[in-house]
């Protein structure tokens, strides 16, 4: 018995081994994914899962590489007028199963992917009209600056008849015309994509969500921090976008892994609730108080950037001499002096949040600065759907009086600050810390409809003045990966494009 | 006792009614919104409530009720995944085989090493071996699974690379380290029952009797120890099995395990209501068929339950 069960343990851990090695062989790479992204078809909702598949998955309209904003599927955007533009797409884009992709795919796509409610951005698609095989009308409701191509990177794209082929709605077989294809997938556990040999485009007129350096990529779906660690450290993934910050120095002079930093399009800030801190003075003080420094010393392990508005530089609508003015930065004699002025004393405030490990430590480096100036700080943590119900609902603004939120925008820096500061986006006609304020909102529209330089600056400066909401910090991605990967790649969400890494 | 066991099966009509109207209505309550799960972080106030009003979560209570009930209940519909966009039961049922395995992998561990620990206990009273078997039990029920588990993972997995970290894709080895840390709690609760159990009936004059009849030890113990010491074993054992379907959801996530535990717990995260109610009433059926198994076969170990379930059947036979 002894004899046929240490034979038996030696064959697993024979076998577990060389399923291991396998693994490294060839030209392949597997990816850590934190988030399930539960149904892969075309036109579900934007969970956190699905933003790391979306660009090995499907190919757009348009989609942002680098900077600027390039067709991918489009060849050329041609504008009717203000509200109507014509989009032609290229005459050779074949599907994985060698449909041709024309216009009334294009059509077919916005109206189901509209239909389904999953992607409410497309609501300011009106209709989509089919001038010819490849060249589709679209008809748009309002644009603001930016909205044209948010909406055209908005919806995936795929042939009506690969999709009417398929038996669940591509929730797990898609047929796309990106240059990889789905041959495996094991709900809650792998993806995996071959590399698609007669892929459409020529390789320099591909994007960066196209490119298709490697033969084989498989997604890892890991939810659990540590276990994503452990997984990069045993090399079973040779890179993740969602390794916890404070676990990057295990990578950092490693042999064998490397550690890439790119920014991140999302930051970090605190949401004043007006109802319960109506003085400026005293939401001047609390930003003075907080030291950005520590925070990102703490939660970041000193990688990132003191915000110096709500949304970070990246963003080309971003006034490039607000990186040099003065935004509250800590001054212990100034915050003192604004409690003082405020008449704020051992007061408590209920400072809500998202519960993940780094907002964790953000709020007890709060907490703790907070407490040097004889304030309390009680923390209320909860998970992502809780998180929601108490940041949208009017009925639960007596529960918190600061709130540390995060937000970023696939282009402009005007679409960061409409999610919260914009009261036309919220159902209570006040912005998401209860501030009514014609002059914020009129210039909040003003930056909207035309995000000129004067009127970014003008809403901005007034928001910093007021300080309804105070940016603390502009995130940088942590990608530690193995050296199997020799450059890394990020799409602008910052999820990584297994496709575009080099190797 | 076929009798017997319609009877069971009509109860649990009821049962399964109570368990769906509870689970419901402890979801309404639950504050949190799926809307937000579903649309992502970039979705405006304004969007959240249209997707809302969509799924009809403005709904009153009783009309949600209703429609939740008239589905399960009258269409056979455990419904739709707000997540997934995939049926319930479809995903509950691929899922289901995970944890099947990891349930009666860890049942295996638990009878097959718990109970001979138990013996070994009873049959060495307060000698070495006993002392051994119930350290290694109190260690058992003291450690929690998920910090065994990791420590597992860093000695077998990170230090020594034998097993994999996580997933499933490495067939049957990718199962041993989730095995362990899940049955270990079992194991140990396994050994104790088993030792008291048998310490009572190993003190019983029927086995004084045996033991002076000239009967070998190991002809006692398993021929007339074990079965009369085995009614509470089976009880845990069934309870362990309806246990061990449900409670897998720490080893699931911390092992990264697509089965049941994990799909259930994501969509409690994401106010998944359809998988949460779905899964409930699952689960609870498969508890109840489990209880139901664990009562049929006490009538087979033991001829005095048999001939209570036949009892009132010879009873209304005569009486007719």
């Amino acid at each position: 018995m002894k004899k046929f069960l240490s034979l038996l343990l030696a064959a697993i851990m024979v076998l577990s081994m060389a399923s291991f090695a396998s693994a490294d062989q060839g030209s392949a790479v597997v990816v850590g994914l934190a988030g399930d992204p539960g149904n892969i078809g075309p036109f579900q909702g934007m969970g956190l899962g699905r933003i790391g598949i979306l660009f090995t998955t499907y190919e757009m309209l348009m989609v942002k590489d680098g900077d600027n904003f390039v067709g991918c599927l489009m060849k050329e955007l041609t504008p009717v007028d203000d509200l109507t533009y014509d989009v032609e797409i290229y005459d050779y884009i074949v599907d994985q199963a060698g449909n041709s992709l024309t216009a009334n795919d294009i059509k077919f796509c916005f109206e189901t992917a509209k239909g389904t409610g999953n992607l409410p951005k497309l609501s300011s698609v009106d209709s989509v009209e089919v001038i010819s095989d490849y060249v589709a009308r679209f008809h748009f409701t309002a644009l603001a600056a930016g909205d044209l191509e948010s909406l055209l990177m908005e919806c995936p794209i795929v042939t009506q008849a690969a999709y009417e082929a398929s038996a669940d709605q591509m929730a797990t077989d898609p047929v796309t015309t990106s240059p990889y294809q789905v041959v495996d997938y094991k709900t809650g556990s792998t993806i995996t994509y071959k590399r698609n040999e007669n892929y459409w485009q020529k390789d320099e007129l591909a994007p960066s969500t196209s490119k298709h350096n490697v033969d084989e990529i498989t997604f890892k779906i890991i939810p659990d921090p540590v276990q994503l660690v452990n997984a990069l450290k045993t090399k079973e993934i040779d890179i993740s976008a969602a390794i916890d910050g404070s676990y990057i120095s295990d990578f950092m002079n490693v042999d064998g892994f490397a550690v890439t930093q790119i920014p991140d399009n999302t930051t970090k800030f605190l949401v004043f609730n007006f109802d319960s801190i109506p003085s400026a003075a005293e939401r001047q003080a609390i930003a003075y108080a907080v030291d950005v420094e520590d925070i990102i010393a703490f939660a970041f392990d000193g990688i990132g950037y003191h915000a110096k508005t709500i949304g970070n530089t990246k963003y080309p609508d971003f006034v490039s001499a607000w990186s040099d003015e003065e935004y509250y930065e800590y001054d212990e004699e100034k915050a003192q002096a604004l409690f003082d002025e405020a008449g704020v004393s051992g007061k408590t405030y209920r400072l809500l949040y998202n519960v993940a490990d780094d907002n964790t430590k953000i709020v007890t480096t709060i907490q703790a600065a907070l407490c040097d100036f004889g304030i309390n700080v009680e923390l209320i943590g909860y998970d992502n759907a809780l998180f929601g119900t108490y940041k949208y609902d009017d009925k639960k603004s007596d529960e918190w009086d600061i709130m540390l939120d995060e937000a970023g925008s696939s282009n402009l820096l005007t679409n960061v600050w409409k999610l919260s500061l914009d009261a036309r986006d919220q159902t209570y006609g006040k912005t998401i810390g209860h501030v009514a304020d014609d002059t914020l909102q009129s210039l909040i529209e003003a930056a909207i409809n035309d995000n000129t330089p004067e009127n970014m600056d003008a809403f901005h400066q007034y928001l910093k003045e007021q300080c309804y909401e105070y940016g603390l910090v502009s995130k940088v991605n942590n990608l530690a990966h193995t050296t199997v990967v020799k450059e890394a790649q990020t799409c602008f969400r910052g999820q990584i494009l297994p496709g575009a890494c080099e190797y | 006792m076929v009798r017997y066991i319609g009877k069971r099966l009509l109860w649990m009509i009821p049962v399964m009614l109570g368990i769906a109207i509870l689970i419901f209505s402890i979801m309404y309550i639950c504050p949190g919104d799926p809307a937000s799960s579903l649309l992502g972080p970039s979705a405006t106030a304004v969007e959240l409530a249209a997707k809302r009003e969509e799924m009809g979560l403005n709904d009153p209570y009783i009309v949600r009720l209703g429609r939740y009930l008239y589905q399960t209940f009258i269409q056979f519909d455990l419904g739709t995944s707000y997540k997934f966009g995939t049926p319930v039961f479809a995903g509950l049922m691929e899922r289901m085989q995970y944890t099947l395995v990891i349930a009666l992998l860890c049942m295996a561990l638990q009878v097959f090493v718990g109970t001979p620990l138990g013996i070994a206990a009873a049959t060495h009273h307060n000698g070495i071996a006993d002392r051994i078997c119930m350290f290694l039990a109190l260690l058992g029920v003291s450690i929690p699974a998920f910090w065994l588990a990791l420590m597992l993972v860093l000695i077998f997995a990170v230090n020594l690379g034998w097993l994999p970290t996580s997933g499933v894709a490495n067939g049957l080895a990718s199962f041993i380290l989730p095995c362990i840390a899940n049955s270990f709690a079992g194991i140990a609760s396994q050994a104790r029952h088993t030792r008291s159990s048998m310490l009572e009936v190993i003190r019983s004059d029927y086995i004084t009797t045996a033991k002076a009849k000239g009967l070998s030890s190991r002809t006692v113990l398993f021929k007339h120890a074990l079965p009369n010491a085995l009614i509470p074993i089976i009880t845990i054992v069934g309870n362990g099995m309806g246990m061990m379907l449900g409670g897998t959801v720490i080893i699931e996530n911390v092992f990264a395990i697509p089965g049941v535990g994990r799909y259930m717990t994501d969509a409690i995260n994401s106010r998944d209501y359809p998988v949460v109610m779905g899964g409930v009433l699952i689960l609870g059926l498969i508890f109840s068929l489990i209880m139901l198994l664990v009562d049929i076969v006490y009538a087979f170990v033991d001829p005095r339950i048999k001939a209570q379930y036949e009892g009132k059947k010879r009873t209304k036979k005569g009486g007719a």
